[in-house]
């Protein structure tokens, strides 16, 4: 048994060292980082103890529960307003009140990504929209100024996603009805219309495969 | 709550948004012997001031500094955030044409370790390589926060940038490690935001280079040898722009 246990302990103790020299190797390739701390990884897990694992998974579990229950609370409160109440309450208790600075833009970032909280933005008129938010981030502790500065942000976003959706569903077109050959000349023009000289920026993003327009729309966020 | 006052400490959170950040960085200089040069971004460069100072010695006079510890690269309550440093660098005189930042760490960071992880960009070491698919869109956003700013650099007359990224916390009082595959998928991120730029951008990758002992021990920011090792990492980069 205790030869065992010594020989659990070393086999752990070298796979760890092997994770912390991770950080200690010469630069390395992305893909080969990625290898060989996969392959550290899997001895560590194999030298731990069963006990240790099925511990570190429950933690991450308590975590996910608790994700899962403040989604589940902020679906059942009705509005706007009220899921702000549900989130603050949930979060800081009873007074609803945020404690520390620090915790307030990522609160009103978490709030945002919401998806009924964004099905509630959605659904309001353009003005209707912008008092919401103000008035969130008034609750959260953002200043006149900040308040002021994030509508402004708000509005540029707003133009820069109404060209972009024009943009997409043109490019789509393009991409519909153009001969191959001709194409990317087609595309090149049709980002310098939309963009301008942040075309080029679109350009390499598309070939990427990095779609930026199509990516979910996050009221007050992007 | 004690862990979270830590935290504030830190990274610098501000009573009001704009007091215990600006307090715990390094001074802002305005006007500089090399105007050229401007910084702006977070702690790690404005908590210690030291990778600025390496520098200094180096080009033999001070860049302007903007940084501000706890600034996230574009919202967040702590001013001003890296956005608004560069707007603040625009506006006052003298001009620069050259930018040295990072940005977008606090964005991933804050979330993860003050409030619940709501975005799930911790993974434990059982879950290697399987960052969440929440946490990616997280950061596919400050990439587009990060390659939008670095663009509009362009506009305002920057030539180039040298964009520092990060590196992998180690355990410490601010609890934030397992972030070494959000570091990773952000640094991916941050290096196709530079590459993507319409502004002549290099990105200064530090993975490899900072080790534990060049971490302080709240395990994020760096020490003495971490400072002088991003300033070797950058030094290269930028002289020949000068």
């Amino acid at each position: 048994m205790r030869v065992a246990l010594l020989l659990v302990g070393a086999a752990t103790l070298a796979a760890l060292f092997a994770l912390q020299t991770m950080h200690e190797a010469p630069a390395v390739g992305p893909a080969e980082r990625v290898e060989r701390v996969e392959r550290a990884h899997r001895a560590a897990d194999a030298a731990r103890p069963a006990a240790l694992v099925e511990r570190a998974r429950d933690a991450d579990r308590d975590e996910d529960a608790a994700r899962a229950a403040l989604h589940a609370r902020l679906d059942a409160a009705e509005g706007f307003d009220a899921r702000l109440d549900a989130l603050l309450v949930a979060t800081y208790g009873s007074t609803g009140r945020i404690p520390e600075p620090l915790h307030r833009g990522p609160v009103a970032e978490y709030f945002l990504r919401n998806p009924a909280v964004q099905a509630d933005l959605q659904a309001m008129a353009e003005v209707e929209r912008a008092a919401a938010l103000a008035r969130m981030r008034t609750r959260l502790g953002f200043d006149e100024e900040q308040v002021a500065r994030l509508a402004a942000r708000d509005r540029r976003q707003a133009a820069r996603w109404s060209n972009g959706l024009a943009y997409t569903a043109a490019r789509a077109k393009v991409v519909d009805r153009v001969d191959d050959g001709e194409r990317d000349a087609a595309l090149a023009a049709l980002r310098t219309e939309y963009f301008g000289a942040r075309a080029e920026t679109i350009r390499r993003e598309e070939e990427s495969g990095f779609f930026r327009f199509e990516r979910p729309r996050i009221l007050g966020r992007n | 709550m004690k862990r979270t006052w830590w935290i504030a400490a830190f990274l610098g959170a501000g009573v009001s948004g704009c007091g215990l950040g600006a307090l715990l960085s390094a001074p802002r200089i305005v006007d500089a012997d090399n105007d050229d040069v401007v910084f702006i971004g977070d702690s790690i460069f404005a908590l210690s001031g030291e990778i600025q100072a390496n520098l200094h010695v180096r080009n033999g006079g001070t860049f302007r500094n903007y940084t501000t510890s706890g600034a996230e690269l574009t919202g967040g309550l702590i001013n001003p955030s890296v956005e608004q440093q560069f707007e603040l660098a625009v506006t006052d005189p003298p001009n620069s044409s050259i930018v040295v930042m990072d940005g977008g760490g606090n964005d991933i960071l804050i979330p993860a370790v003050a409030l619940f992880d709501p975005y799930d960009c911790k993974t434990q070491w059982y879950e290697f390589g399987r960052l969440s698919r929440s946490c990616k869109n997280f950061i596919d956003d400050i990439y587009v926060d990060a390659v939008d700013l670095l663009d509009e650099m362009s506009a305002d007359g920057i030539d180039e940038v040298v964009y520092l990224g990060y590196y992998y916390p180690k355990a410490g009082l601010l609890g934030a490690d397992d972030l070494d595959e959000a570091v990773d998928y952000g640094d991916m991120r941050l290096a196709q935001a530079c590459n993507n730029s319409i502004t002549s951008c290099a990105f200064v990758d530090p993975r490899g280079t900072i080790k534990n002992r060049d971490i302080v021990a709240d395990g994020v920011h760096p020490s003495t040898s971490g400072s002088n090792k991003i300033a070797d990492l950058i030094w290269p980069v930028l002289s020949p722009l000068l």
